[in-house]
């Protein structure tokens, strides 16, 4: 069924939760982040939780059988993006 | 073709051995036909379960190059080189082929596999539409021929795990429109080793010979003990009707 290996999924979540606090120097948690393995590893845990979502979605009618209950949370999945975008923007 | 079979019997031996056998290949035989041959000419000593041939029975499930499958449906044509024969994973052995399957039949005997009328039939039978029997009839296709135990990782990591095939025939009689047993189901369903064991992997679908889809069926379980676990938490004056 294609799942993504759970330590990447967790690195995923680790990844939100680092910590934000500012520091005498000026920097924050985000260096690592921002570096060059920092962009690369966001990309593949992004791709990876991606995946994740699309396949996991696409199985939703075998646990509530009523139409369009996939394309429902991908409606509800761009609502809540495009609502995000527009706060962070 | 080649076989090569697990061998195991424990009065007499104190691990298990693989034993190979040259088998005919015809084209149109199952692994089945070839184990028979195996018995009949070579070594009357190998035990195997197996009945109808037409895979409608369920009793020849077995490890086939590592799959878990009826060997009446695995077509020698199918494989090449050698066919590795080994009992269904995840239940202990008896002997060569045969598994013990005495968890699986006690955990359907909890799931209360029958109708359990809501009421009696006026005019002395029970009519139903055929919406209402599309609603139940795949799940009714389940021979309990235990590949999906074999199949599901969650069963092999926790053997108290209810299963697929249980919790399947559980779901097919709570659909049934003439069935009022679904309270009556509900604590073996919505324990911690009922529904909420699965992990959605889906092998147990994959495997199932039938096309009865447990996966499917335990995920619409879950909905269902969720709901009834909140109606009766919340709203416990309402009688909950399948």
């Amino acid at each position: 069924m294609g799942v993504p290996p759970p330590a990447l999924r967790a690195l995923h979540g680790a990844r939100v939760q680092l910590p934000v606090h500012r520091r005498l120097d000026g920097s924050d948690g985000f260096q690592l982040l921002r570096s060059p393995a920092g962009i690369a590893f966001q990309l593949l845990t992004l791709a990876f939780a991606l995946y994740h979502s699309v396949t996991w979605f696409n199985l939703t009618p075998k646990a509530l059988p009523v139409p369009f209950i996939a394309a429902a949370h991908y409606a509800l999945w761009a609502a809540l993006s495009a609502g995000l975008a527009y706060l962070a923007s | 073709m080649m076989l090569e079979v697990f061998r195991y019997n424990p009065e007499t031996e104190r691990e298990p051995r693989f034993q190979r056998y040259e088998v005919p290949f015809r084209d149109d035989w199952v692994v089945l036909d070839a184990l028979n041959h195996v018995k009949e000419a070579l070594d009357p000593t190998l035990s195997y379960r197996w009945s109808c041939h037409m895979a409608v029975c369920g009793s020849c499930g077995m490890m086939i190059n590592g799959e878990p499958k009826l060997a009446c449906k695995a077509f020698l044509r199918d494989y090449q080189g050698m066919i590795r024969v080994e009992p269904l994973r995840h239940f202990p052995v008896e002997r060569d082929l045969v598994t013990v399957i005495d968890d699986f039949v006690a955990k359907l005997a909890r799931v209360k596999p029958w109708l359990m009328p809501k009421e009696a039939p006026g005019a002395g039978e029970y009519r139903q539409t055929p919406a209402q029997l599309k609603r139940y009839k795949q799940f009714s296709m389940c021979i309990n021929c235990m590949l999906c135990y074999a199949a599901c990782p969650e069963y092999g990591i926790i053997p108290e795990y209810l299963g697929p095939a249980a919790i399947a025939l559980a779901h097919r009689w709570n659909r049934d429109s003439r069935d009022g047993g679904r309270e009556a189901r509900q604590d073996e369903l919505a324990a911690k080793e009922g529904v909420w064991e699965c992990t959605f992997v889906g092998a147990c679908s994959e495997v199932c010979p039938e096309h009865v889809d447990p996966a499917g069926a335990i995920q619409q379980v879950k909905i269902e003990s969720t709901v009834d676990w909140y109606q009766a938490h919340l709203m416990p004056w309402l009688k909950n009707d399948s």
